[in-house]
């Protein structure tokens, strides 16, 4: 297989992946993009790092709990503005099977 | 010159002013408005200003507040307002097509502070997409410009922000910071910003784009203005659980009465930081150390070499974290829409997001799908989260052996408008200096610390994380020495 069959492949798995059409008049410019971008990212790939836990996040600590007592919640005609299909306080969606 | 004794006041002398006399509150707007509509056609710092009469209805609410004996810490302060905060009523873009008309129902944590202490939003600004960027110019809604010459850019992502501060179109102004983006305009418009200690500050109503790693803060025209507005802002929150629980109550008196000597300061500066940036950048922060060393700061080189890693390690995070958080715009329940009758949920989510999202936003939520994608997830992900740690524990060492770690902000000085906007790479590379204390979470400010070409060049001060009272108090000092604090730009 050609590396260039390979690259198309890779991109329709990540457009796949993100949910983002790669058209095809930018398709090009993408391809090259992001290929100058994982070259960048290469340098992290060669490291050797046995023994190091990643740091997620620098609160390690993990989150809090909030007491479990009724606060206010958001006002269901300002939240349904922004929502241009809905049926009795529901947004409609696509089918998703 | 009259006109602008008032608008280039800083914010802590006119709250005493207009607890003194609340009806000046009014020709403080007044001119302030005049003044938008002066320079906000050269510059574009704003994407949505509320109109003079809504502003003059809150300013009169704040008044009345005042004069029933009410004590506010921000009555009737002009705040512009980073458009990726969320605020009711008031419409919140992200600099994005896929938000270009959604109206939150909900204000942001730091939101509702301010406008309890009497704080007044005057606008939303202009940003690049969600965040990503160092120059305003990925937004849908065109670049904004630099006030010090309207030709270059204003540093970004929160370049709105610093831009309406600079120019006295707002008197403070909100940004957020995930690798630079409040310190790099900061810098390029001569105006002060801080990027808080992770978890001092609430991020409820942030739009989120990297969360491990973004902060709101202050962009301020002097640190004591930033020092108050952090202040407020800051503090627990029961709807941020990464909140730390921690009051910045006193804050701004503290650095007020600060009077931090520079005697025996021990900074220290890491070559990896510093190694490649601008020659004329390099000179003007020189000049600002031999000052503090002249001053009695004994000033030390240090070598880290973990730090060339920093940005791939901090681009991979940023990216997967963002591939993560914007997942959530699927064009269903805000933003753009398009019928969702007789087709598959797959077409629906591919067509809003391939027709909302600007290109930069769409290398990196693609990238990021990348980088977390079976297989890939530990050579990348897993792998720039281990650098992450080996980075944040080597600078909290090096912070455990000297006070502060200095640099310049920016390794360059504002660039052309388009200069390099059309690679990626060019403009990855000049958050070298930024992108550490948000990998870290640990507390920096930049403040002006000289001028290249009439253009300002930002020192960075970076410190242990929860230190925020002797960072700004030791910024206030060298704000003292070096002499820079409420500059007015000259290309408008």
């Amino acid at each position: 297989m050609s590396l260039r069959s390979d690259l198309d492949k890779w991109m329709d798995k990540i457009s796949r992946l993100a949910l983002i059409k790669i058209e095809s008049n930018e398709r090009g410019r993408l391809l090259k993009d992001l290929m100058r971008i994982l070259e960048f990212f290469e340098e992290i790939r060669k490291l050797k790092l046995e023994g190091i836990d990643p740091l997620f996040h620098v609160i390690e600590h993990g989150g809090k709990l909030r007491n479990d007592i009724e606060s206010q919640v958001l006002d269901l005609k300002e939240v349904l503005m922004n929502i241009k299909e809905h049926e009795e306080g529901f947004v409609k969606g696509p089918k998703t099977v | 010159m009259s006109m602008f004794n008032i608008l280039y006041k800083p914010a802590y002398e006119l709250v005493e002013e207009f607890k003194e006399n609340p009806d000046l509150m009014l020709d403080y707007v007044a001119k302030t408005y005049e003044r938008i509509k002066e320079v906000e056609p050269k510059l574009n710092a704003f994407i949505t200003l509320r109109s003079y009469d809504d502003v003059v209805k809150d300013v009169e609410k704040v008044m009345s507040r005042l004069k029933r004996g009410e004590r506010v810490r921000l009555p009737g302060i002009l705040v512009a307002v980073k458009d990726n905060i969320s605020t009711r009523g008031l419409r919140t873009t992200c600099a994005s097509r896929i938000l270009h008309d959604y109206i939150p129902p909900y204000n942001a944590t730091v939101i509702e502070r301010l406008i309890k202490e009497g704080a007044i939003v005057v606008g939303k600004t202009n940003m690049d997409e969600f965040a990503m960027g160092s120059t305003t110019e990925n937004s849908a809604f065109g670049p904004t410009r630099n006030p010090w010459n309207t030709e270059l850019v204003p540093g970004g992502s929160s370049g709105g922000s610093a831009v309406a501060v600079s120019t006295a179109e707002s008197t403070i102004a909100l940004g957020s910071d995930t690798g630079g983006s409040i310190r790099c305009p900061a810098s390029f418009t001569g105006t002060v910003g801080i990027k808080p200690t992770y978890g001092l500050v609430s991020r409820y109503g942030l739009v989120a784009y990297a969360n491990s790693l973004e902060q709101i803060g202050p962009i301020a025209r002097n640190v004591l203005d930033a020092a108050l507005l952090l202040e407020i802002i800051g503090g627990d929150d029961p709807r941020d659980s990464t909140t730390l629980g921690i009051s910045l109550d006193g804050l701004f008196n503290e650095v007020m009465d600060s009077e931090y000597s520079l005697e025996g300061v021990k900074l220290a500066i890491i070559k990896e930081m510093v190694y490649g940036a601008d020659e004329e950048v390099l000179k003007v922060f020189y000049e600002a150390v031999n000052k503090l060393i002249s001053e009695g700061c004994v000033v030390n080189e240090v070598s880290l070499p973990i730090v060339k890693y920093s940005l791939p390690a901090y681009y991979i995070i940023a990216m997967a974290e963002a591939s993560s958080n914007l997942a959530r715009f699927d064009g269903l329940r805000y933003g753009l829409h398009i019928p969702v009758s007789g087709r598959s949920w797959y077409d629906v989510y591919m067509e809003v997001r391939t027709k909302g999202f600007g290109i930069e936003v769409k290398r990196r939520v693609l990238l990021g799908s990348f980088v977390l994608s079976a297989g890939y997830n530990e050579q990348f992900y897993l792998k720039a989260l281990r650098v992450r740690r080996l980075i944040r524990d080597s600078l909290m060492k090096v912070l455990k052996e000297f006070d502060f770690i200095i640099s310049p902000t920016m390794p360059v000085l504002p660039f052309k408008i388009g200069e390099r906007i059309e690679d990626p790479l060019k403009l990855y590379v000049i958050d070298v200096e930024t992108v550490l204390a948000n990998l870290a979470g640990i507390p920096a400010v930049s403040i002006t610390c000289g001028f290249s070409n009439d253009l300002p060049v930002g020192l960075q001060i970076m410190s242990p994380p929860l230190t925020e009272p002797k960072l700004l108090s030791f910024s206030k000092s060298l704000e003292e020495v070096l002499g820079f604090r409420d500059l007015v730009p000259k290309g408008v």
